[in-house]
């Protein structure tokens, strides 16, 4: 056999373009993060008003924005997936990707249990409008997170049509929303004369609505991913990105203006489901009908992703001795993280359980904002050991160091505005990932091959 | 009384509707994966094919002397990665050979695939060989020598994710497919183009693996 045929055709091989279709950043946008749209953003409306809340949505889609810049620099650089995860074990070393990884699995697992909520919320108010009062939604909880565990368990490939017919529905009922409110014709049917109001709290309840402004965006980072070939990742990964955040931008706005325009701000501020509860105001059964499925709907799919990706991360951390190895195993038939899955079952439904939809959403957010906050120090620390020109990049992000700072700022920012409002979860949240830091450098630290974790073939970092 | 019958229908027929679309599209899905390897029928000898539970096909036969096995595996395990399509060309040995070896390049270490996660033996990469890469091996390592005749150009075609080298075999593990961004994206879905793979590129990673389990054997023999 001539060896150099396998070098000719190379080039070829090579020629493996992945082009975004329009398609595909509508997907970016709505796949991952929809649910927001349905459920918890309205409760920045409780700590800032709703002018509060539109502030809070702008201004961390500014924070979002410097993460989709800094991600897509990282992502593009360091060819594996991954994500933070993967940038924390090259960049920074095992303690920080193990914190990271921790992020993410709190951040997927919180925001399944909140999705979990959602339905079991839903079939009791339903069961309410059927004369049913009192109904328990702790055994649709068990059910929702079980089925999907299961379906989970058994493989992507069940899944994914259902996924996409649910994240089409769900995206669908905004609009058909949004348009049966009569938008052009201000006072028909939406009030926002009656109802908005200037700043209840001032300035600083605007500023304590940027935790939960998060909630519009979480995950979004997500579409920072990588392919097997990364050819074309300087150009598609910061482009996805940034089209998957104006898609949220406009649906956030949409959300907003329907909300606002229907229910008062005291009332909405607390809702657990403002999209249904605005379709349930206006008396038309079929566009309830339609906001409850699609509300339902739109959570099942979260919850499904999350738990997909959480196992994953999971997964990762029992392969690279994180956790114990007995978590790297996969299913023989299946080919799924199966007992990574199993595991974080019960830690979701516990929280899911306690029934704080508000407290169990802001543990996710938390768990998202301190890997944002490594974010912003890692790429400081990235440029500083690899400048521009020592390394091929995918792509540069502009500005640098401007980016960094921004977001350290408004990471910094959203830290005290959750302290303003939820001190205690914010204390005890890094309160559990210190003590998890100690046991990781005390238990399993001598496990980590450190060997194995740098695999990028980059020179010499600057100054070592 | 009307509103709630009203309900339930609309309920019910969405209901059957998602089911309905559903099963077709897993017909659909099952149609496109058995037809991925059809174009590799006409390179082996005496080949026999058989699908596994979800969809994928095997096939089996002889090529130059080896028994040789085809099989498709849906890489969905990594987060946040679009899922790869492994084509994993087996040979099975004539001859048994001393030392085995694992090298991956771009290895994230979740290639459930590869034995090589559980054994301790690590060695540099040589400096031809690439160098985002990792070689592991369990206690006997096999000849470098030998595979360093084929790594430096089997692994230029970025396709080549890794070479496996068993007493009894030989593997090599190809890029057939990347699953669709946007059904990622959207769905964490591992949907894949309905163009079957491509013959000639299967008939010489076979050739490279036949080539590399002649080496070996002849080597173990001298």
């Amino acid at each position: 056999m001539q060896n150099n045929s396998m070098t000719e055709d190379s080039g070829n091989h090579m020629n493996m373009l992945k082009v975004l279709t329009p398609f595909h950043v509508w997907a970016l946008g709505v796949g991952i993060v929809l649910v927001g749209e349905f459920m918890g953003w309205n409760f920045s409306v409780a700590k800032g008003g709703a002018y509060g809340a539109l502030i809070a949505c702008w201004v961390i889609g500014l924070l979002y924005s410097c993460v989709a810049m800094i991600d897509s620099e990282v992502t593009s650089t360091v060819a594996a997936a991954g994500g933070q995860y993967t940038q924390a074990k090259h960049i920074v070393g095992p303690l920080m990707a193990f914190n990271v990884g921790l992020y993410l699995v709190m951040a997927y697992t919180m925001l399944e249990a909140a999705d979990a909520l959602i339905v079991g919320d839903l079939m009791t108010a339903v069961a309410a409008t059927f004369g049913h009062e009192g109904l328990d939604p702790k055994p649709f909880v068990v059910l929702t997170i079980a089925f999907l565990a299961w379906l989970n368990y058994r493989g992507v490939f069940t899944t994914l049509s259902v996924n996409f017919v649910i994240t089409i529905i769900a995206f669908a009922s905004i609009l058909v929303l949004f348009l049966s409110v009569e938008p052009t014709t201000p006072g028909a049917v939406l009030q926002h004369e009656a109802l908005l109001t200037d700043l209840p709290y001032g300035w600083i309840g605007v500023v304590a609505s940027l935790q939960f402004g998060m909630w519009y965006y979480l995950g979004i980072e997500g579409t920072c991913q990588a392919a097997e070939e990364v050819r074309s990742a300087g150009r598609s990964i910061p482009l996805g990105t940034m089209g998957g955040m104006m898609t949220l931008l406009i649906a956030a706005t949409l959300t907003w203006y329907i909300c606002t325009g229907l229910l008062p701000w005291q009332y909405l501020g607390q809702a657990f489901t403002p999209l249904y509860d605005a379709a349930s105001i206006l008396g038309n059964t079929k566009l309830q009908v339609l906001l409850f499925v699609a509300t339902m709907f739109a959570a099942i799919a979260s919850a499904n992703g999350c738990i997909n990706d959480a196992a994953r991360a999971w997964f990762s951390m029992g392969r690279d001795s994180y956790m114990p190895a007995f978590f790297g195993a996969i299913h023989p038939k299946y080919r799924t993280p199966y007992r990574a899955i199993i595991f974080l079952v019960p830690i979701a439904v516990s929280f899911a359980f306690t029934g704080l939809l508000d407290q169990v959403i802001t543990f996710s957010i938390l768990s998202g904002l301190l890997g944002y906050t490594f974010m912003s120090l890692n790429v400081i620390k990235f440029r500083k050991m690899w400048p521009l020109g020592t390394i091929h990049r995918g792509y540069i992000h502009p500005f640098h160091p401007l980016p960094a700072y921004t977001l350290l700022a408004l990471c910094s920012t959203t830290y005290f505005a959750t302290f303003l409002g939820y001190g205690s979860s914010l204390l005890s949240i890094l309160a559990f990932y210190i003590v998890a830091s100690i046991w990781f450098t005390l238990r399993r630290y001598k496990f980590v091959k450190r060997g194995e974790q740098f695999t990028m073939s980059w020179p010499r970092p600057k100054g070592f | 009384m009307t509103a709630n019958l009203s309900f339930i229908v609309i309920l019910s027929l969405i209901l059957m509707s998602v089911y309905l679309i559903f099963q077709r599209s897993q017909v659909a899905i099952k149609q496109n994966r058995a037809m991925l390897l059809n174009d590799c029928n006409g390179i082996l000898n005496n080949t026999s094919t058989y699908y596994e539970g979800n969809g994928f096909p095997v096939v089996k036969g002889h090529y130059d002397g080896f028994d040789v096995q085809l099989n498709l595996i849906p890489d969905t395990i990594v987060m946040r990665k679009i899922p790869p399509l492994w084509l994993m060309v087996s040979i099975t040995a004539n001859k048994q050979s001393k030392g085995n070896m694992d090298f991956i390049v771009r290895p994230q270490n979740s290639e459930f695939y590869s034995p090589g996660w559980r054994w301790d033996g690590l060695f540099r990469s040589p400096a031809n060989w690439p160098q985002n890469s990792i070689a592991k091996y369990d206690h006997t390592k096999a000849s470098v020598s030998v595979l360093d005749r084929f790594i430096p150009n089997l692994f230029s075609d970025e396709k080549v994710k890794q070479l496996l080298v068993m007493p009894n075999s030989v593997r090599i593990t190809y890029l057939a497919k990347q699953g669709i961004r946007g059904e990622y994206l959207m769905t964490r879905g591992a949907v894949f183009d309905d163009q079957a793979i491509d013959g000639d590129d299967v008939k010489k990673i076979i050739e490279y693996a036949i080539a590399i389990r002649k080496s070996i054997e002849e080597e173990s023999e001298s």
